[in-house]
C-alpha cells in the first residue's frame, strides 16, 4: 500500500498547533495534526460549575496522590482537584536538572494542549522588544519588525477575540479589541493615582484577555458565546468563551475536511531523507499501545510547546561534530532558554471604600501596568536592562477573612459584614537571553514511551535580580500613591524559572544561520521543510505574556508555507 | 510471571475496542522499526530508606508493584549504585537487587520564595497580613512559606526486578510528612550526586550516606 504523504504534519494541537491547522487547511493544504495526549471530551470532562462540596477532596485534590504523581505540576495554582487532569503525570513525563537548579516545566498533554488552562492574558510586543538590541546593545534583534507582524496580530485577534481598553501606548500597542472588562472601584482609584504621578509611560489598564465580552462570529460556524463570568476558566469552558484551540481553531480546520487529528501520538523525532537532506515525516510512539509508527509529509511544523519542540529536534539526530540534534549547524539549538522573572511586587489594604460586599466573583482578569522602565532617557535605569510589567488587581477576596481578628460569634459577624479591599501588583520581568541557560538530552532518563528526556539547566542572573528589587520599590510607591495601608513589598529572591509558564527560546530565529536555528519565517536554516512556530523561536523574552505573539508568528509562517507550496518549493 | 500474558490480552482487547485514533480518520501508518525496547516507567514514594513502587501506566495506574529497601551505596563506573532488598507487592519473597541512580530533578518546595521570605520588607506594621486570591496574576505574592529542599527532590533509579525482563525506571519522590529520615537520606544522595557532577571527593558524602542507610528505621 502506498504511503500517504500529507502536505504538512503539525506536531501539537495547542495554541500554535491549532493556528497552524486552521491557516494551512484554509489555504487548501492537507494537514495531519499529531497530539501526544488523549482526546478531550468537553461535554463530559469540563466541570466549571461544580462546587467544592461536590468534589471528594473539596477542590483541593488528594494531596498524597498529587505529591506522588504530579510533584512538579501541583506547584501550579491551577493544578487542583478540578483541573489536575489537564496537567501531565510528572513521572511518566520526566525531565532532569542539575542539583540545586530547579526548573518547573508545566505541561498539558491532550487535544488543545495548554490552551485549555492558560492564563489568557494577551499582549502585543512592540519594537521596544523586537529591536531591543538596537536600543540597548544586548543580545540580538528579531529578524522582523513590529510593523511586519501587525497584519497577523490583527488576524489572530479578530478570530480569537481579545477584550481590552485602547491606551495608545507605544510600548504596548493596542490590539483589535472587544469591549473591555471593567475596573473595580479600587482599580479605578489606582489608575487615577498612577496618572497623577505624571510618568508618561506608566498606566494602569484592564488586563487584555482572550475572553469574549460579547458574542463573536455570530451566524457563522465559528460563533462563540460571551463570557458568563463564572470565573473557573482553568476547569474548561462549556460556553467556549475563552480561546482554546479545541473550541475555535481546531473545529475550523475540521470543517475544511482537510485536517486529520491523531491523538495519543507521542512524537519522538523527525524522519529524514538522507538523499535530499529534507524531512520526510515524523516518528511517533502510540501513547496507548506503545507501537512505533511513522507518518509522512512534505512539510513538518513543530508546535509542540517551546521545550517539547526543541526536544524533538534534539532527539532527531545524534551528536555529530560536537553539536546535538537536527537543524543545529549553528550550535544554538537548546540555548537561550528564557522565562519571565517574578517575585517582585507589593500588596496592601485599600481604605476608603465600602466594606459591604461588592460582588466581583467571576471576572477572570485583573489589571495590567505595562513596562515603564528603559524606554527613553528619562526612564533609563542604571541597575538593569529592559523592563517589567505588573499584573494584579484590587478586590474583596474572601481570603481577607483570615486577617480579621477575633473569634466565635463576633468573628462570624465581622466576617459577614467586613469585606476589606485588598490591592496587589506582581511583576513579570524580561529575562535576558543567555547562552548558558540551555537544554540538552539526558541520555539516561526516558519518558514512559522510551523517548529520551530533556535536561534543563537555567537560572536567573543579576539583571533579573536587580529588576525584581525595582519591582518592589515601584509597586510600593504606586500603592502608597493610592493611599494603601499595611503595604508589604516583595523584592526577591526570584521565582523559580519555569513557574510563570512563559518559557521561550531554545530554537531561536535570526538573520544569521551561524547564530540562529530559524530564519525570519520560522524555517530551519538547515532543513528547509522544517518549521518551528511556538515559543522556541523567541529571540528575546520581552515582558509580555507570549501566547498571542506565538499565534501571530504561526499565522505568518503558515502564509509563507502556503505561498511556497504555490511556488512549488515543497 | 502470571501477570504478563494477562496484560498482553488486556492491551490487545482494549486496543481493538478503543482504537487510539478512533476520533480521526486514521492515516496510512507505517510501522517503524523499534529502535530499542522502551524502559517501563514507574513511580516511587520514599519513606525512610524504603521506596514503595507503583505503576503509572493506564492499565492499572497506581497499583503497587514492589517495595525496595535501600541498604547500601557505592560508586560503580562513576555512578551511584544502590544495594537493597526488593519485596514484590502482596508476596513474601524477597530478592537482593542493585539499582543505579540515573539522574535527578531539583524542585524548590516553594516556587515563589519571595512571598514569605525574610527579605520581604514591610513598609508599615502589618498586624493582620492581608491575603488575596491566588491566581496567575497574584501567586507570586500569596504563596506559602519557603521550605528548604535538598536540591534533588526527584530521583531517577534504574533496576531490574526479578519478575521482570526489562529494567524499570523509577521516578522517586519523598513522602512529604513524617519522613525526617527519608529527607536526610535524600539530602545525602544529593550530596553524592553533586560530588559526582563536580568531580569532588566522594569519600565523605558516600560515607555519610552509608552511615544513614545502616541505621535501623
Amino acid at each position: 500500500m502506498a504511503q500517504k504523504v500529507y502536505d504538512a504534519i503539525v506536531v501539537g494541537s495547542g495554541a500554535t498547533g491549532g493556528w497552524a491547522a486552521k491557516e494551512l487547511t484554509a489555504r487548501g493544504l492537507e494537514v495531519l495534526v499529531l497530539e501526544a495526549g488523549r482526546k478531550v471530551r468537553p461535554e463530559e470532562e469540563y466541570n466549571m460549575v461544580a462546587w467544592p462540596y461536590e468534589m471528594p477532596f473539596r477542590g483541593f485534590g488528594n494531596r498524597a496522590e498529587l505529591e506522588r504523581t504530579q510533584p512538579i505540576q501541583s506547584r501550579n495554582y491551577a493544578c487542583n482537584e478540578y483541573s489536575r487532569k489537564w496537567f501531565v503525570n510528572d513521572l511518566e513525563n520526566p525531565y532532569t536538572t542539575p542539583p540545586d537548579r530547579p526548573f518547573y516545566w508545566i505541561r498539558g498533554r491532550h487535544t488543545g494542549g495548554r490552551s485549555l488552562q492558560w492564563g489568557r492574558q494577551s499582549y502585543r510586543l512592540s519594537n521596544f522588544d523586537f529591536k531591543a538590541k538596537s536600543l540597548d546593545g544586548y543580545g540580538d534583534d528579531w529578524p522582523f519588525t513590529y510593523e511586519e507582524l501587525i497584519p497577523y496580530y490583527e488576524r489572530v485577534e479578530e478570530f480569537v477575540g481579545i477584550s481590552g481598553r485602547e491606551e495608545k501606548l507605544p510600548q504596548l500597542p493596542d490590539s483589535v479589541f472587544l469591549p473591555p472588562m471593567n475596573f473595580t472601584c479600587g482599580e479605578w482609584k489606582l489608575r487615577q493615582a498612577v496618572d497623577r504621578m505624571r510618568d508618561k509611560w506608566r498606566r494602569v489598564t484592564i488586563g487584555r484577555v482572550a475572553i469574549l465580552t460579547r458574542p463573536i462570529h455570530q451566524g457563522t460556524p465559528d460563533a462563540r458565546a460571551a463570557c458568563h463570568y463564572c470565573g473557573n476558566c482553568e476547569r474548561g469552558c462549556d460556553t467556549n468563551s475563552y480561546y482554546a484551540s479545541i473550541s475555535s481553531t481546531l473545529p475550523a480546520a475540521t470543517r475544511t475536511r482537510k485536517m486529520t487529528l491523531l491523538p495519543n501520538a507521542v512524537a519522538s523525532h523527525i524522519v529524514m531523507d538522507k538523499r535530499t537532506g529534507r524531512a520526510r515525516g515524523v516518528h511517533y510512539v502510540d501513547g496507548v499501545t506503545r507501537a512505533h509508527r511513522e507518518v509522512f509529509g512534505k512539510v513538518v511544523l513543530l508546535c509542540a510547546g517551546t521545550l517539547e519542540s526543541t526536544r524533538i529536534l534534539l532527539n532527531s539526530a545524534p551528536v555529530e561534530g560536537g553539536t546535538e540534534g537536527l537543524c543545529n549547524s549553528s550550535g544554538a539549538l537548546g540555548h537561550y532558554l528564557m522565562d519571565h522573572a517574578g517575585g517582585g511586587g507589593a500588596s496592601g489594604v485599600l481604605p476608603g471604600l465600602t466594606t459591604e460586599y461588592q460582588s466581583q466573583v467571576g471576572r477572570a482578569n485583573g489589571i495590567y501596568i505595562p513596562r515603564f522602565r528603559n524606554l527613553d532617557r528619562a526612564s533609563k535605569q542604571a541597575g538593569f536592562l529592559r523592563g517589567y510589567g505588573f499584573q494584579g488587581g484590587a478586590n474583596q477576596p474572601v481570603q481577607m477573612a483570615k486577617g480579621i481578628p477575633g473569634f466565635g460569634a463576633d468573628l462570624k459577624r465581622k466576617t459577614r459584614e467586613q469585606h476589606p479591599w485588598n490591592i496587589n501588583l506582581g511583576g513579570f520581568g524580561e529575562c535576558l537571553a543567555r547562552w548558558e541557560n540551555h537544554v540538552r538530552i539526558d541520555r539516561d532518563v526516558v519518558d514512559a514511551w522510551g523517548i529520551p528526556a530533556l535536561h534543563i539547566d537555567m537560572a536567573f542572573g543579576d539583571n533579573e535580580r536587580a529588576m525584581i528589587e525595582d519591582m518592589g520599590n515601584t509597586a510600593g510607591e504606586m500603592l502608597e500613591a493610592v493611599g494603601a495601608t499595611e503595604i508589604r513589598i516583595s523584592q526577591g529572591p526570584t521565582s523559580v524559572p519555569g513557574i510563570l509558564i512563559h518559557e521561550v527560546g531554545t530554537a531561536r530565529m535570526g538573520s544569521d544561520p551561524k547564530t540562529s536555528v530559524l530564519n525570519k519565517f520560522n524555517q530551519a536554516w538547515d532543513v528547509g521543510n522544517v518549521f518551528v512556530t511556538d515559543g522556541a523561536c523567541y529571540v528575546s523574552s520581552a515582558n509580555q505574556n507570549p501566547t498571542l505573539t506565538m499565534m501571530a508568528i504561526t499565522a505568518r509562517a503558515c502564509e509563507y508555507i502556503a505561498e511556497e507550496f504555490k511556488a512549488g518549493s515543497f | 510471571m502470571i501477570v504478563k500474558p494477562r496484560i498482553r490480552i488486556l492491551i490487545a482487547s482494549l486496543a481493538l475496542l478503543f482504537p487510539a485514533a478512533s476520533v480521526a480518520q486514521r492515516p496510512a501508518l507505517k510501522p517503524a522499526r523499534r529502535a530499542k525496547a522502551p524502559l517501563q516507567v514507574a513511580s516511587g514514594l520514599m519513606t525512610g530508606n524504603r521506596i514503595e513502587v507503583r505503576r503509572t501506566d493506564w492499565i492499572r495506574e497506581g497499583a503497587p508493584l514492589f517495595e525496595y529497601a535501600i541498604a547500601g551505596a557505592a560508586i560503580v563506573e562513576g555512578r551511584l549504585e544502590l544495594t537493597g532488598t526488593l519485596r514484590e507487592a502482596g508476596g513474601q519473597q524477597t530478592a537482593a537487587v542493585r539499582a543505579t541512580m540515573l539522574s535527578t530533578t531539583a524542585r524548590s518546595a516553594n516556587p515563589w520564595p519571595s512571598a514569605a521570605s525574610a527579605t520581604a520588607r514591610e513598609r508599615a506594621p502589618a498586624r493582620n497580613q492581608p491575603e488575596g486570591e491566588r491566581n496567575e496574576q497574584t501567586q507570586s505574592l500569596y504563596s506559602g512559606a519557603t521550605e528548604t529542599g535538598s536540591g534533588c527532590e526527584l530521583l531517577y533509579l534504574k533496576l531490574t526486578a526479578p519478575f521482570q525482563r526489562e529494567p524499570l525506571q523509577i521516578g522517586v519522590v519523598l513522602a512529604p510528612r513524617d519522613n525526617a529520615r527519608g529527607i536526610e537520606i535524600n539530602q545525602a544522595l544529593c550530596r553524592v550526586a553533586r560530588a559526582i557532577k563536580t568531580g569532588a571527593d566522594l569519600a565523605e558524602p558516600l560515607g555519610r550516606l552509608n552511615q544513614l542507610l545502616s541505621q535501623k528505621s
